[in-house]
């Protein structure tokens, strides 16, 4: 019941954000958006990875595929920003389970090097069909999303949008991994010649799962491509996919919430760190490493241990309260 | 329809090898429906393999595998398993990754039944949580009569030895698989567990009708549950038959049994 409260206490404080700050600081709204995106790629990649067990290192490339799918079909066809969003959910989809149906059939780390080649691949043609994607000198006039005749030409209204695609997003991964589907991919995760002798598909469950993260994080590429109405190969590449799983697990691996503070702490940090000058790079790696080493479930598993910490010297202090549960409270 | 074969299993032949070692070379037998048979043997005569061959983990060299007069010789396990075969494992395969219970165990074994996908699981909620109820009772219902019906919230890490074969076997019970097949499955249970594994055994047999195909070192568990026993050494049938004819094999006795054996425990 606790953690609903809080969702509900978070979801209201996102709500609120853009009318208290968006007056005196676009930048700050501006900025959310951008962390939302990011959001949606990090818990997008946790459920396949921290789930699945399934690594994947080419996340990016289909952030890339929806990114550049919205961004062509808008500046240069004039399609419907929802149209072109949705032949960009459509083509990721199909290209994740052809790459699910040849490569997941085989155990260990093949899916990542796979990915990893997509991951080349991708950023080669965007650089390559410069006609088409802009190449290295930006896809440029992608205009603001709009639906139904409304453009959400102001970083206040889309900011709503983003944040709504946000909540989907953390809501059906959360119902996913909590069904009994979660649990068979537990169980894959775990051990899959057990899994198997359950009776349970291995390959087509992790195939599905990833054309699942993989249509989310080309809807992130959709969304962030009408926000910055521009884009250039350097945002897609390898480091990208790197980056996001960093996000995951400096979050904390198989929480689903972890993932979402972990890409907003890694997006945020260069904010706070950039004072240092020569010294940022150095800095936020000592911050990473710190976090990774010195935490169970990364941020989350942190705030989970403080929250637990508090209770109890909320308890002792006097105040009785029954909070039997939050001994036992699960990591999501 | 064909009449129902007095024999739910039949293997013939089987070979396999790995990397020209042979494992199991031209081994056959039957298992009779309803029954409990056992295959018995020195460490690294073949067991766990004929056991992976049949379970569809490793395809064999050669022969075949009939299940109810079915070949299903070299089929995906999950084909097999969704068929009606259920097993355990030697070195136990339980699942702990994001706080996996011993329900939750438990429950894996009823994907049959649940069956989900992404869609599924997102839009026809109501539906799944309805059958996952019904589902979880049902575990319980399992889970108690292996006698751990107080641990279905601990991590299956939190439990003994003897308890986690249990969870396995509850795990394959909820499957409702027509034959059973157990690897070693009293290993590590005391002498008390063993005389209660014992009734679960012959509780399995005779009122869920399933029949049990085991492999077991504990020689007078195998004597006394085992209607009828298989006996390898180097991957090479020795003998088949009663427990009693068994224990008074020659060849089986130099192989496996020991002289000490006659001496102390040979019945009649």
């Amino acid at each position: 019941m606790k953690t609903k409260f809080l969702l509900l206490f978070v979801v209201l404080l996102l709500a609120a954000y853009p009318i208290v700050m968006g007056k005196s600081s676009p930048y700050s709204v501006a900025i959310m958006i951008v962390l939302g995106v990011y959001v949606i790629l990090a818990v997008s990649l946790d459920v396949l990875v921290g789930f699945a067990g399934q690594i994947s290192l080419g996340h990016a490339a289909f952030f890339a595929i929806g990114a550049y799918t919205s961004g062509i079909f808008t500046a240069k066809y004039d399609l419907p920003p929802i149209l072109a969003l949705l032949i960009g959910q459509a083509f990721s989809g199909s290209l994740a389970w052809l790459i699910g149906v040849s490569v997941l059939a085989l155990r260990g780390y093949y899916l990542a090097m796979a990915t990893l080649g997509l991951s080349a691949i991708v950023y080669s043609l965007i650089v390559g069909f410069q006609s088409v994607t802009g190449g290295a000198s930006e896809l440029r006039d992608i205009p603001p999303f709009s639906l139904f005749g409304f453009s959400f030409d102001e970083y206040v209204y889309y900011y709503y949008v983003v944040w709504a695609v946000v909540c989907l997003v953390v809501g059906s991964s959360l119902l996913l991994v909590k069904s009994s589907f979660g649990r068979t991919l537990t169980a894959i995760h775990g051990d899959e010649t057990a899994a198997g002798t359950l009776g349970i598909y291995c390959d087509k469950i992790k195939t599905s799962v990833f054309v699942f993260a993989s249509m989310f994080a080309a809807l992130a590429g959709s969304l962030y491509a009408h926000y910055t109405s521009f884009l250039a190969p350097d945002d897609f590449g390898i480091f990208t996919s790197i980056h996001i799983l960093i996000m995951v697990f400096l979050g904390g691996i198989g929480t689903i919430y972890g993932p979402a503070l972990g890409a907003i702490f890694l997006k945020l940090l260069p904010e706070f760190t950039h004072s240092f000058r020569d010294y940022e790079l150095l800095v936020n790696g000592l911050i990473l490493i710190t976090v990774l080493v010195f935490t169970q479930k990364g941020l989350w598993g942190m705030f989970l241990a403080m929250r637990k910490r508090f209770m109890e010297a909320f308890r002792s202090s006097g105040v009785r309260k029954r909070e039997e549960e939050m001994d036992e409270e699960p990591v999501i | 329809m064909k009449r129902p074969d007095d024999n739910i299993l039949r293997v013939e032949n089987v070979v396999k090898s790995f990397h020209g070692v042979t494992a199991v070379s031209d081994v056959s037998f039957d298992v009779k429906r309803g029954s409990i048979k056992a295959i018995i043997g020195p460490n690294g005569a073949g067991k766990t393999t004929l056991l992976n061959v049949i379970s569809g983990i490793m395809r064999p060299n050669a022969g075949r595998i009939y299940f109810n007069n079915n070949n299903i010789t070299a089929l995906p396990p999950p084909v097999i398993a969704l068929k009606g075969i259920g097993r355990t494992f030697q070195l136990i395969k339980l699942f702990s990754v994001n706080n996996a219970s011993v329900l939750d165990n438990v429950l894996l074994g009823a994907n049959r039944k649940l069956n989900p996908g992404i869609l599924k699981s997102l839009l026809l909620r109501s539906r799944m949580n309805k059958q996952e109820r019904s589902v979880q009772d049902t575990a319980l219902k399992i889970l108690k009569f292996v006698g751990l019906g107080n641990m279905a919230h601990f991590s299956p890490l939190a439990l003994s030895f003897g308890s986690q074969r249990m969870v396995e076997l509850a795990r394959s019970l909820i499957g409702e698989p027509a034959l059973l097949l157990l690897d070693e499955p009293a290993s590590g249970l005391n002498d008390v567990e063993v005389e209660n594994f014992r009734e679960t055994l012959l509780a399995i047999q005779q009122a869920w009708g399933i029949t049990i195909l085991l492999i077991e070192h504990n020689m007078k568990l195998v004597m006394t549950v085992a209607e009828d026993i298989v006996v390898v050494d180097f991957g090479q049938k020795i003998a088949e038959g009663t427990p009693a004819e068994i224990g008074k094999n020659p060849q089986v006795i130099r192989a496996y049994l020991g002289e000490d054996y006659m001496k102390r425990e040979v019945v009649g």
